[in-house]
């Protein structure tokens, strides 16, 4: 009997361990999407348990949390969302959380704003990525003060990579002419990477589920993209990981156009912890992201 | 060759009524077979199972005949008259060629109906229609459910006049019908239903030969 | 001229737009004819709400390519046919209700099926159709199915005709009517599965029947209700099209939405000449 009991308290005892396995008395940290949790865990390394309320692949614009995940959300000690309008569910968090808890990524950057859209893949830009990263820093310190240092460190490793990162594709964007630098993509997601190495991103739609990619689109705007695609002698496109891509190779062949690939915009994959090579191939991070979409880019433009 | 159709005690059930009770007859070829009785006392139910759309609960009916030896009229016919047919077409499904078809039409002298939409039918017409349709194959049995509803003298004058000449075909004929038969036709076995039984068998023959009534006969001339 | 023809020699997405479209309308408007008869409209209903799992189903299981999403309505289209076909003869007057029970069940087995996909562009394709994106494989699929179902309704055209004027009468004399309906579904669920890539699966039935529910405004003969029917779809689709292409309305609920404008235009024609001719003209 009183072994059953023992049992019972011992259970419950080695799964907290086994939570806290990381570090003792971790606090736990909620990222609204897998690209956050790839920040957050850049700027803390092993402090918190990340967790991640949209799963990977999902879109974060349409996701709906089930009511068991609100239940386990409300368990965490710090909230990060983007905003931006990105997540639908957000609105509903004064009803949950008390604003202390909740941090929002929003309040850090500076948007892009096309008519009533802002630019949400703030991300994918390396002078954003430096003040999400200060931000970060500021608002973890108050979460776990003991892990100020290592909090610090992270940051200038990050920053240090972020600045590698710009010098190595800078100059080769420089060397050529403005005029050239146009990239043909089939969902607009890049308006920050766009403002950061001047290159004009040309896409008839926006990245996002709300807008259902080249479903939504009327004859005009895609006779317009095409259009485009001829006057401005652009021989090759991208399409966007995780959106369909809506040309049809009919379409391909009538203009000329070339598929040069797709770039990653809102969807990065797992972390991939099987091999060394295979790790450092698969794009599980911002940071990589940004490494890829410049690298194809570039090729193509040369 | 056995070319009659016997009931032996048959009983229909139809959930937890009974529909039918322990009916038997027999209906050879020869008379016309008249079924009567009121509403609701079982004449519907008895053609049905004549035609095999019953399924007996208790006793046998023995019918040598297949499906397509018999033809059926139903009652409050569930022609689906909304598609957009015309009487021609209607006939043409059925028949084995386009000139039975124009026969068949003439000999119920409805030929000026052959590209009426069935839509537009009156309900006397759609009636002499699918009567006439029940002429278009020859059929060893027919069978037919208040076939007269909706008629004027003239439609059902012509009708009678194809009873009989089914019947010296030696064709089974059985139908149910209000309309005071009995005496116009030259053979007739009435059965009379009540309370879902059938109560009474009889066989009536005029000697002479096919009659048509005088009433009948005052009307076709006019 | 530039305004209405110039656009589909210019383009060739466009182009096959309008192939694709016709296409559909000669694989479809046959099968509406049946859809829009009393007894048979809640199967139409049926079919389509099928169509909404069968290709979550897909989906969920194949991608989101084309030919998984047509097998999977296809598939679906199947069972319900089953459905639809086997308890028949028995007629069943709560069947109707029955049949709504199961139609909303079906709606929303396909909402979960399809929440269970991973990008919400997807969804709304598999909804609402991109026609504007017709690749060699729909087209092919289009070609396809039209020629499948034209050759079904010239060869079975009286059994299919005699099923659906006298039900009775066919399933009392032949031995095997019951698969004369059973084919009939399938094909409409064929033809369906088919033009989800084109018009999706919320839209597609709606280009089945409204151009028949018009022509047979007009018509009591088959031949002609047809004929107009395809001639209706056709001009919806081109109009539709047009649409898209001069203000940018999303291309398949244009389509649906100028064939519900014929529609209109159809029905008020005929209540004009009704009380100009002082009675009732036509069924």
């Amino acid at each position: 009997m009183i072994a059953l009991l023992l049992l019972k308290v011992m259970i419950p005892i080695q799964a907290l361990a086994v939570l806290s396995a990381k570090a003792p008395h971790a606090k736990v940290v909620c990222a609204s999407f897998p690209i956050l949790k790839n920040l957050i865990q850049e700027a803390s390394g092993d402090a918190f348990t990340v967790l991640t309320i949209v799963p990977k692949g999902k879109d974060p614009h349409s996701y709906q949390p089930t009511a068991k995940e609100w239940k386990d959300i409300k368990k965490c000690d710090l909230l990060v969302v983007l905003g931006l309008d990105l997540e639908p569910w957000s609105k509903q968090l004064a009803l949950h959380f008390e604003e202390n808890k909740i941090f929002r990524i929003e309040s850090l950057v500076v948007p892009i704003q096309v008519a009533s859209w802002r630019d949400p893949h703030v991300w994918l830009s390396i002078e954003q990525l430096n003040r999400i990263s200060d931000g970060l820093e500021i608002r973890f310190r108050d979460l776990s003060p003991q892990y100020s240092e290592l909090f610090k460190a992270k940051k200038l490793d990050f920053k240090n990579r972020l600045s590698q990162l710009k010098d190595k594709y800078q100059e080769k964007f420089n060397s050529i002419p403005r005029a050239r630098r146009r990239v043909l993509v089939t969902h607009q997601a890049f308006l920050y990477l766009g403002k950061e190495f001047e290159i004009e991103f040309l896409a008839p739609t926006i990245s996002s589920a709300s807008v259902g990619g080249g479903a939504n689109l009327g004859a005009k705007t895609i006779a317009l993209f095409l259009g485009q695609a001829k006057k401005n002698e652009i021989q090759k496109y991208f399409s966007v990981v995780g959106q369909k891509n809506w040309l049809t190779t009919q379409m391909e062949k009538e203009h000329q156009l070339k598929y040069a690939g797709a770039l990653y915009s809102d969807v990065i994959e797992e972390k991939n912890s099987s091999s060394a090579s295979s790790a450092s191939l698969s794009i599980d991070s911002a940071e990589k992201m940004i490494d890829y979409n410049l690298k194809m880019i570039l090729e193509s433009l040369l | 060759m056995n070319t009659s159709i016997e009931f032996q005690q048959v009983s229909i059930r139809r959930g937890a009524r009974r529909v039918l009770q322990n009916v038997s007859c027999l209906l050879a070829p020869g008379p016309i077979h008249l079924c009567r009785g009121r509403n609701g006392a079982g004449k519907s139910t008895f053609l049905r199972s004549l035609v095999g759309l019953e399924r007996t609960s208790e006793g046998t009916i023995k019918n040598p005949f297949q499906p397509t030896e018999i033809s059926y009229f139903p009652q409050a016919s569930a022609i689906e008259t909304q598609f957009p047919l015309s009487v021609r077409e209607l006939f043409d499904l059925t028949a084995k060629n386009k000139s039975i078809t124009i026969e068949t039409l003439e000999a119920y002298d409805i030929a000026y109906l052959k590209d009426r939409p069935l839509a537009e039918l009156s309900g006397g017409e759609l009636q002499l229609v699918l009567f006439a349709r029940m002429d278009l194959v020859d059929s060893k049995m027919l069978v037919l459910d208040e076939p007269f509803n909706f008629m004027d003298s003239v439609f059902y004058s012509r009708c009678i006049q194809k009873l009989e000449k089914w019947r010296s075909q030696n064709k089974i004929v059985v139908l149910a019908a209000h309309q005071e038969l009995a005496s116009e036709l030259s053979q007739v076995q009435t059965l009379d239903f009540a309370d879902q039984t059938l109560t009474q068998n009889t066989i009536y023959s005029f000697m002479s030969a096919p009659k048509v009534s005088n009433a009948v006969l005052h009307s076709a001339i006019h | 001229m530039q305004f209405f023809i110039l656009p589909f020699t210019e383009n060739t997405f466009l182009l096959n737009a309008l192939i694709g479209g016709g296409l559909f309308a000669l694989a479809a408007c046959w099968l509406g004819l049946f859809l829009c008869l009393k007894k048979l409209s809640l199967a139409g209903d049926a079919m389509s709400h099928a169509l909404l799992p069968g290709v979550g189903f897909g989906f969920l299981i194949f991608g989101a390519s084309t030919f998984s999403l047509f097998f999977g309505g296809l598939l679906a289209g199947a069972v319900v046919s089953l459905i639809l076909t086997f308890p028949f003869d028995r007629e069943d007057p709560g069947m109707d209700r029955k049949l709504s029970g199961i139609l909303s069940f079906l709606t929303a087995l396909g909402a979960i099926l399809l929440a269970s996909q991973q990008s919400a562009t997807d969804i709304h394709q598999i909804l609402f159709g991109s026609i504007l994106s017709l690749g060699r494989n729909e087209m092919i699929l289009l070609a396809v199915v039209a020629l499948v179902s034209l050759l079904a309704f010239f060869l079975f055209q009286k059994q299919f005709f005699f099923e659906a004027v006298d039900p009775a009468s066919f399933h009392r004399i032949h031995p095997y009517a019951r698969f004369t309906r059973f084919g009939l579904f399938f094909l409409i669920s064929m033809a369906l599965s088919a033009g989800v890539c084109a018009l999706g699966a919320l839209l597609v039935v709606g280009l089945m029947i409204i151009p028949v529910v018009a022509a047979m405004e007009l018509s009591l003969s088959w031949k002609k209700v047809l004929g107009l029917a395809i001639g209706f779809s056709i001009v919806s689709i081109y109009v539709g099209l047009l649409s898209s292409y001069h203000w940018d309305f999303p291309a398949g609920p244009a389509i649906v939405v100028a064939a519900g404008f014929l529609l209109f235009g159809v029905l008020f024609y005929r209540r004009l000449r009704r009380s100009q001719l002082g009675s009732i003209a036509g069924a």
